[in-house]
């Protein structure tokens, strides 16, 4: 009996203890997604009381909002060819640096010092590195005789010059890597080489099936990140030029906060969501095919 | 453990009661909350306002953030039911507010304390009005116009008459020409005339469509008239003007070498023209102060065409104070938002700006107040400080040029009318993507369709009709 007592006392501190943690998370977490979700429903301008309107703000999202499409082609745009190439490229540059070499610290911290800079600060750095006339980029480029694009003021190289931009902070994809490399067990190897494997052979059949769980963990972080971009377009080219960096959270935002459609807002919000968990469903879904667990 | 939930407890109740303290010692107080802009010079104004109303206890918030920012969080507490008593607010967006119900109605005041609209510039006064309801939802503070500033030197260097402005567009467009420079690489180092928003100027298009005789909105602003002809005639005058630099990549490329403060295209040369607004005055005074310009209003053409006759038009935006909806203290708002735009108020805060200014060793120029007594003290400030002549005699045009200037339609679609004219049709017909007819229609249908909601929107709850 005093044991029994002795626990509920025991249960009642913990709960206290946690409180300010379930607290923030259902007033600041779940109760906004609830309510999110059910402004979704209805016509809601923040100050006015809502109005539910049933499927109103998801017609008109899909027949009578150019942008809606624009965004979102937009952001799948940086999605396809942002992510892989951000882990192609990490992988890459996680594979030299993973070599026994003098210095190589110094090398691991250059590549990752980018992924510490604050994304405004990058923003504003890469304006100045992507200007066609005094920009860094161009230059280069004009030393091999090569007469760079517009980046920014272009609607073609906008998003690209944005992709470009991602490439820079693969560092924090870059140390993930690094950690993988040195989960895969030297003895792999060594039964490789006595097999007579190439340095391909051995990436293809020992490196890269036990990186494949970091390569699929990065995968899904990566696109759901994107998906969500914002930061670079509202500083550096405010959804231009003619809305080519007009990403999806930008359209949204503007909805939400420029024009007080918070009703619209939130179902461009949970559409995203939608969207998002079938491409995770997805990867989940692929995943057996190609990725390894060593437990298995 | 027993000892460690008392102390929880004790520490819950000690919060509580510092919450209901306070909340039953500020409903004793007459206070007032203002959510305003923060700062030295604003500071002393309100410490002013405070010594000259003992019996009010100011409690002023400063707004931090850009545009965004600020909207967003008087949003929410508005949305919240704890809005503050008196907040500052961009002018232009006062309909906005007004359309969603956010603001406090003003003319039952008026009466009260003596107010006229001919005590302020009139078309101030008039974009703090609803369209809809008619209503007055803020009192104006600040203005500011658009003017042609002009680089006298580079003038000179390439053989234009460097004391008369050119008056037609045909003349505009050729001496753009003739300023316009490329180095060897085809590379623009300097744009002629700017007359694009974000590409030199400020402000342009809108007062260029006025002085061709367009209009952006009927009158009661139930309708969009973007793609009126003589806004469309403008937009392709100002594709023109942009072509002569190459296309907008290349002055948008241009744009990204610009700097700013002493090293703001105007002041280095890499702008040979521009219209922009009254704040370069000051900016001259303060970071090219040798530098030989000249200015001229902005002249209106469908008058000029017609009868030869010069009427100079211009555009002001600028900023009001309101009281928000449900705020607690209106009356003592009032009194506030009264006397910080009344002849008082203003003048404590030039007085605070020009102290400011002096202490921190720079020039002062006045800005424009929308309170109209208040500008004839500012240019009596002004005759006293030790600016050029040039910087004296163009602040005084821009405080003539208020009799003549018109301000941005005012809808609750007005933000979105804004981004898609200037951050989209505009662009489109630069980037030659779409004619200017097209994309004024294009642009026009989108916005009328917003608006066409709000309208529907707002009758159903007001049961009024406009249409």
């Amino acid at each position: 009996m005093t044991k029994f007592k002795r626990n509920k006392e025991e249960i009642i501190t913990a709960y206290i203890i946690i409180l300010p943690w379930l607290l923030g998370l259902s007033i600041f977490i779940v109760g906004p997604i609830i309510s999110s979700l059910m402004f979704s429903f209805m016509d809601y301008s923040i100050v006015l009381p809502p109005k539910f309107i049933g499927l109103g703000n998801y017609k008109r999202m899909f027949l009578n909002d150019p942008l809606f499409w624009k965004s979102l082609y937009n952001t799948l745009y940086m999605t396809v060819i942002g992510v892989p190439l951000n882990i192609v490229l990490a992988l890459s540059v996680a594979l030299l640096l993973n070599q026994k070499l003098k210095g190589e610290a110094l090398f691991r911290t250059i590549f990752y010092l980018p992924s510490v800079v604050p994304q405004v600060a990058i923003s504003l750095l890469w304006m100045w590195i992507l200007n066609p006339q005094v920009g860094l980029i161009n230059y280069l480029l004009s030393l091999f005789g090569i007469k760079g694009p517009m980046w920014l003021a272009s609607e073609q190289w906008a998003k690209p010059a944005f992709i470009i931009m991602g490439l820079w902070g693969i560092g924090g994809n870059m140390v993930i890597f690094l950690a993988g490399l040195q989960n895969v067990p030297q003895h792999l190897y060594d039964a490789a080489i006595v097999d007579g494997a190439n340095i391909w052979q051995r990436f293809r059949y020992v490196t890269f099936p036990m990186l494949s769980p970091t390569i699929f963990f990065l995968l899904v972080m990566g696109i759901i990140g994107t998906l969500q971009i914002f930061t670079q377009a509202y500083i550096m080219t405010a959804g231009g030029p003619m809305d080519a960096t007009l990403f999806y959270v930008y359209h949204l935002f503007n909805k939400a906060f420029r024009d007080f459609h918070m009703g619209y807002a939130s179902a461009m919000a949970w559409f995203l969501f939608i969207i998002i968990f079938i491409a995770t469903i997805i990867n989940l879904k692929l995943a057996p095919k190609w990725v390894y667990y060593e437990s298995e | 453990m027993k000892s460690y939930m008392r102390i929880l407890i004790l520490g819950v109740l000690f919060v509580f009661s510092l919450v209901s303290f306070s909340i039953v010692s500020s409903a004793a107080k007459k206070t007032l909350e203002v959510w305003a802009p923060g700062g030295k010079i604003w500071e002393d104004t309100y410490q002013e306002f405070q010594r000259t109303h003992p019996d009010i206890e100011l409690k002023f918030v400063p707004l931090t953030g850009g545009f965004d920012e600020r909207k967003q969080k008087l949003l929410s507490a508005v949305a919240g039911g704890v809005p503050p008593d008196v907040m500052w607010v961009d002018r232009f967006e006062v309909s906005q507010w007004a359309a969603f119900d956010a603001l406090t109605p003003l003319n039952k005041y008026i009466p009260k304390y003596k107010l006229s609209p001919s005590q302020y510039i009139r078309q101030t006064w008039d974009e703090a009005i609803f369209p809809w309801d008619n209503q007055l939802y803020a009192l104006p503070w600040q203005t500011d116009n658009r003017i042609i500033f002009w680089n006298k030197d580079i003038f000179k260097e390439v053989g234009v008459n460097p004391d008369k402005f050119p008056i037609t567009w045909e003349e505009q467009l050729e001496v753009n020409k003739k300023l316009t420079k490329f180095d060897d690489k085809g590379n623009v180092t300097r744009i002629g005339f700017a007359v694009v928003e974000g590409l030199g100027a400020n402000g342009s298009e809108w007062v260029l469509g006025w002085a061709n005789g367009g209009e952006y909105m009927t009158a009661r602003s139930t309708k969009v008239t973007l793609n009126h002809p003589k806004l469309v005639e403008t937009l392709d005058w100002l594709v023109k003007m942009t072509d002569v630099s190459g296309g907008v990549e290349k002055a948008a490329a241009f744009k990204g070498t610009w700097g700013i403060e002493v090293q703001a295209p105007f002041f280095v040369g890499k702008i040979a023209a521009m219209i922009n607004g009254n704040w370069t005055f000051e900016n001259i005074a303060r970071y090219a102060p040798n530098l030989n310009f000249g200015v001229s209003p902005i002249y209106r053409r469908d008058v000029y065409l017609k009868e030869k006759k010069l009427v100079p038009i211009t555009f002001s935006g600028g900023h009001a104070f309101a009281i928000p909806k449900g705020a607690k203290n209106p009356e003592d708002a009032f009194e506030f938002i009264r006397w910080i735009t009344g002849i008082n108020g203003t003048r404590a805060y030039r007085n605070a700006s020009i102290a400011f200014s002096k202490s921190m060793n720079r020039p002062w120029a006045p800005i424009i107040f929308a309170y109209q007594a208040a500008n004839k003290e500012s240019l009596e400030a002004l005759a006293e400080q030790p600016v050029t002549q040039a910087i004296k005699d163009g602040v005084k045009l821009s405080f003539d040029l208020m009799a003549y200037t018109r301000f941005r339609d005012r809808s609750p679609a007005a933000l979105l009318m804004q981004r898609e004219f200037l951050g989209h049709a505009r662009d489109e017909a630069l980037y030659h993507k779409k004619t200017p007819k097209q994309a004024l229609d294009d642009a026009t249908r989108t916005i009328q369709a917003e608006l066409d909601r709000l309208l529907d929107e707002w009758e159903k709850r007001t049961g009024k009709k406009l249409r």
